[in-house]
């Protein structure tokens, strides 16, 4: 049998339509997008110091904040720029309301034992590489839209640990251990080219390729609020709910 | 690296960034990237970059419960079900190898397993049913559409019922089904379909 031609796994496109059927009320668009983009915001919530309860009230809420963006929503496509800067939003705040709550409880008797030296650190919370987070959420999309074959072959490769033999993996896999390199090599440049051709599209949306009408509403304000937290970066042609008041 | 390519492929380069290359191959290839190959040097900082990215990450699965809580923040918009929304459309059956005997070369390549392919709309599936251990079967099928994840997709074999939900390249399968006639619900974003008798 022939494989499906369009792979969801990293089809620029895929997003936007994702997006317009949440609009529509599909419940499983809404499952799918989660499934898609979930581990992009957990990574981003996990970059900040906060126990498992608190990044899991910051996962919820940046899933709630979606569902209320999504009617303003006009270019699914920078939506994954939208989760990660709303997460570092939502994680940010959350991990220095608990910093401050924290620092409020400290007396004098407790002194750095509770360490005040750290909270008072100008770099805390740390924060999170977006940039890397994003790509690494991208590769997994990517991984997700290989072959099965490919898939597994990857993930055994990189990222089980320890990394299994060879002879253990042909074994797994059913092949001969002689085909592993060149099925490595071939299921790696799927994924290269994949990256390399999602990239391209991000850059083409970036410098106003795009094949959506320009910003021409009030919801542009977020793009210039988005954008303004990472200067160093392109700025996407967000077109959502204005970040930081739509809470 | 051949006789007729002389640059560095995705092979040499994963192989010398893991260092599974030997002495020789090792040479070989920073003889050439040192000459210096743009192209390659390129190419090995691009496989780099993925490989280490590959490394990277080892941000955990997202726990499940946490998946239902994001889930859930859509329930408003979800009070009607799809499935009630959704009437059942006709299949149509395009191909039967029962109705369409392959011939005997290309019934060696592929066994016995019947081939059964519907068009449902402007989408399609293909379905291979097949028999098993004594008593049991197996059906694997492929669903052509544009975006697989929206499909689901619900078997009723005996008293069985079994829901699947096709991978991102549309592929599904259920094994160790019990033998005789079983139904195939599926269903997309818009309508749904029901395939209904199928057999090996």
């Amino acid at each position: 049998m022939r494989p499906s031609p369009r792979p969801g796994g990293l089809d620029p496109d895929l997003d936007a339509r994702l997006v317009a059927r949440c609009q529509a009320g599909e419940p499983r668009a809404w499952e799918a997008l989660v499934r898609r983009h979930q581990r992009l915001v957990w990574a981003v919530a996990r970059a900040y110091r906060m126990d498992d309860e608190d990044r899991g009230d910051v996962f919820q809420e940046v899933f709630a904040a979606l569902v209320r963006a999504l009617p303003r929503m006009r270019d699914g496509r920078a939506l994954v720029r939208w989760l990660s800067v709303t997460t570092d939003r939502i994680a940010r705040t959350t991990a220095l309301r608990r910093r401050r709550e924290q620092a409020a409880r400290v007396t004098p008797a407790d002194g750095d034992a509770l360490g005040l030296d750290a909270l008072a650190a100008p770099d805390a919370p740390a924060g999170a590489d977006l940039e890397r987070l994003e790509r690494e959420a991208m590769v997994r999309l990517g991984l997700a839209g290989l072959s099965e074959r490919c898939r597994r072959l990857l993930l055994a490769l990189y990222f089980e640990d320890p990394r299994p033999a060879y002879g253990t993996l042909a074994e797994r896999l059913g092949v001969p251990v002689g085909s592993l390199g060149p099925t490595r090599a071939r299921c790696f440049d799927r994924l290269r080219e994949g990256l390399a051709a999602f990239e391209r599209s991000r850059a083409d949306d970036a410098a106003g390729i795009s094949r959506t009408p320009p910003p021409t509403s009030p919801d542009d304000g977020a793009s210039r609020r988005g954008a303004a937290l990472h200067r160093a970066r392109p700025a996407p042609a967000v077109r959502v709910a204005p970040l930081g008041t739509d809470r | 690296m051949t006789r007729r390519d002389p640059h560095l492929d995705t092979r040499t380069l994963l192989d010398l960034l893991d260092q599974r290359l030997d002495a020789a191959a090792v040479a070989r290839a920073e003889s050439h990237l040192a000459q210096p190959c743009v192209a390659c040097r390129e190419r090995l900082r691009e496989v780099g970059a993925l490989v280490a990215t590959l490394r990277g990450d080892r941000t955990p699965d997202v726990p499940e419960a946490l998946t239902r809580r994001a889930l859930a923040a859509f329930a408003p918009h979800a009070a009607q079900p799809a499935g009630e929304r959704l009437a059942d459309a006709i299949a149509r059956l395009l191909f039967d190898s029962f109705a369409a005997p392959l011939p005997a070369a290309a019934r060696r390549a592929v066994g016995e397993a019947r081939r059964l392919r519907f068009a449902l709309g402007e989408d399609a599936i293909e379905l291979e049913l097949e028999r098993d251990a004594p008593g049991t079967m197996a059906m694997r099928g492929r669903l052509t559409a544009v975006e697989p994840a929206l499909w689901q997709l619900t078997l009723r074999a005996g008293d069985e019922v079994r829901p699947a939900a096709p991978d991102a390249w549309g592929a599904f399968a259920f094994d160790a089904l019990p033998a005789g006639p079983c139904t195939l619900h599926v269903r997309g974003p818009e309508r749904q379909f029901m395939l209904a008798d199928l057999a090996p």
